[in-house]
């Protein structure tokens, strides 16, 4: 998580102009879609839809790259890995148990595989490209009937928009300090055991410093109005393309989808 | 406690989470393998599972999630991280409340490590609908006590350490 907070650079750009709510609602459509597509040509369809989205955001395709790497860790290495490790103990046992009776179906999983990383990187995007406030106030909307049955959704908005500030305030001491304090003893040639007792001593002094602030957090909570986090629909020329762009790539998959092209 | 400073303690804790996984860019992993990181975080849920209550414990898992997955991965990482984080807290706490004595701060560090990875990967086969990940499981599990020891090793000086200066009992 080098760079999480300069990543919010990148949300000045036309998504990121785009309502929250009906950004969020042409996520969701756009997941439901890409779930339910069975044809080649629909996703790729959606893919390019993706790219020119990526593009429209602002930022390159080192956002693409990332996540697709972030994917292929937890999900795709897993999956080979298991793949590798069924074919080599079906050499040594009965492969009816490994390889074999495993459910390998390629195609099938491919299939789920692609689709998966859609919904993946669809949900990354609205992330990447929704202004904090406007999210914060969309989560409001969406939780604040959990209010009424006891659950204190307001309260962990507020603390969720204090941790966000004093994040803010914080990063950059931190790196000057005890990041650099760290990278210092890691530089040594001492053993991990004298590493390990220095890094503590690092982390309980930042622990120890950072609870001082105690008072100014408390203050900050207390400053925090809840009635601040709002979210209200607009509708501008944005919108309307958006939802327009949204209307012809479910034609166009429509399309695809009962002509069956590919 | 008041309610006010509780809350402030526990947004403290949530920052100081994710500001101490910054560290993990710094030091080498014992073993290279794709999707294995130390969980540093891991220190802070450990603090507060010594320190702070069962609810207070779980609020600071879900608001660590919530936080990095606005600010970094994304909306799919947040079900692995809420589902990882928050069994392997309950386990923790169950080792370290209910089985007093019987494992040390190490031993509960590894099995939140453990149990972390492994709701990871029953995710991760519940998703591709494919059992064939769980071959990858014993990897991960190993991964686990080494990075499970690494962080239990740091939280058991950092906790000696916040008794001996006494730092809860002054802040809180």
């Amino acid at each position: 998580m080098p760079d999480y907070l300069s990543s919010i650079s990148m949300k000045n750009s036309f998504l990121a102009e785009i309502d929250a709510g009906l950004k969020a609602c042409l996520a969701i459509l756009l997941a439901v879609t890409a779930i339910n597509c069975e044809n080649r040509l629909s996703l790729l369809l959606i893919f390019l839809y993706m790219v020119l989205t990526t593009v429209s955001m602002g930022s390159n395709l080192r956002f693409l790259y990332k996540n697709a790497l972030t994917y292929g860790i937890l999900i795709l290495f897993p999956y080979f890995c298991g793949i590798i490790l069924s074919a080599f103990l079906g050499l040594f046992f009965s492969a009816d148990t490994y390889a074999a009776g495993a459910g390998l179906s390629f195609a099938e999983t491919l299939l789920r595989v692609v689709k998966i990383f859609f919904i993946w990187y669809i949900g990354s995007m609205y992330i990447y490209s929704t202004p904090l406030p406007a999210f914060l106030g969309i989560l409001r909307k969406v939780f604040s009937p959990l209010n009424k049955i006891g659950l204190p959704v307001n309260r962990y908005l507020v603390m969720l928009k204090c941790i966000l500030n004093e994040l803010n305030e914080s990063v950059a001491d931190f790196r000057s300090n005890s990041l650099e304090q760290a990278r210092g003893i890691f530089r040594n040639k001492a053993s991990l055991k004298t590493k390990v007792g220095e890094l503590a001593n690092i982390i309980v002094f930042f622990i120890a410093n950072s609870l001082h602030r105690t008072e100014h957090v408390q203050e900050l909570v207390a400053r925090t109005d809840i009635s601040d986090i709002k979210y209200s629909l607009k509708v501008a020329k944005n919108e309307v393309w958006a939802a327009l762009s949204f209307v012809i790539l479910l034609t166009a998959v429509i399309f695809s989808e009962t002509m069956r092209i590919i | 406690m008041n309610k006010n400073k509780k809350i402030a303690v526990i947004i403290i804790l949530v920052c100081n989470a994710i500001l101490i996984s910054l560290l993990e860019l710094i030091i080498p992993i014992p073993i290279p393998v794709p999707g294995v990181k130390l969980g540093l975080a891991n220190i802070i849920t450990l603090i507060a599972i010594v320190f702070l209550d069962l609810k207070d414990v779980l609020a600071i898992v879900l608001l660590r999630c919530l936080v990095v997955a606005t600010l970094s991965k994304g909306l799919m990482m947040l079900l692995f991280s809420i589902s990882g984080g928050i069994s392997s807290a309950l386990v923790m706490w169950l080792l370290y409340k209910k089985m007093f004595g019987l494992f040390s701060i190490k031993g509960i560090s590894i099995a939140g490590a453990v149990v972390h990875n492994t709701v990871q990967i029953i995710i991760a086969s519940y998703i591709l609908k494919e059992p064939i990940v769980f071959y990858y499981l014993p990897i991960l599990l190993i991964s686990a006590i080494v990075t499970g020891l690494i962080t239990g090793s740091i939280s058991d000086l950092t906790i000696k350490e916040i008794r001996k200066r006494e730092i809860f009992s002054d802040s809180v």
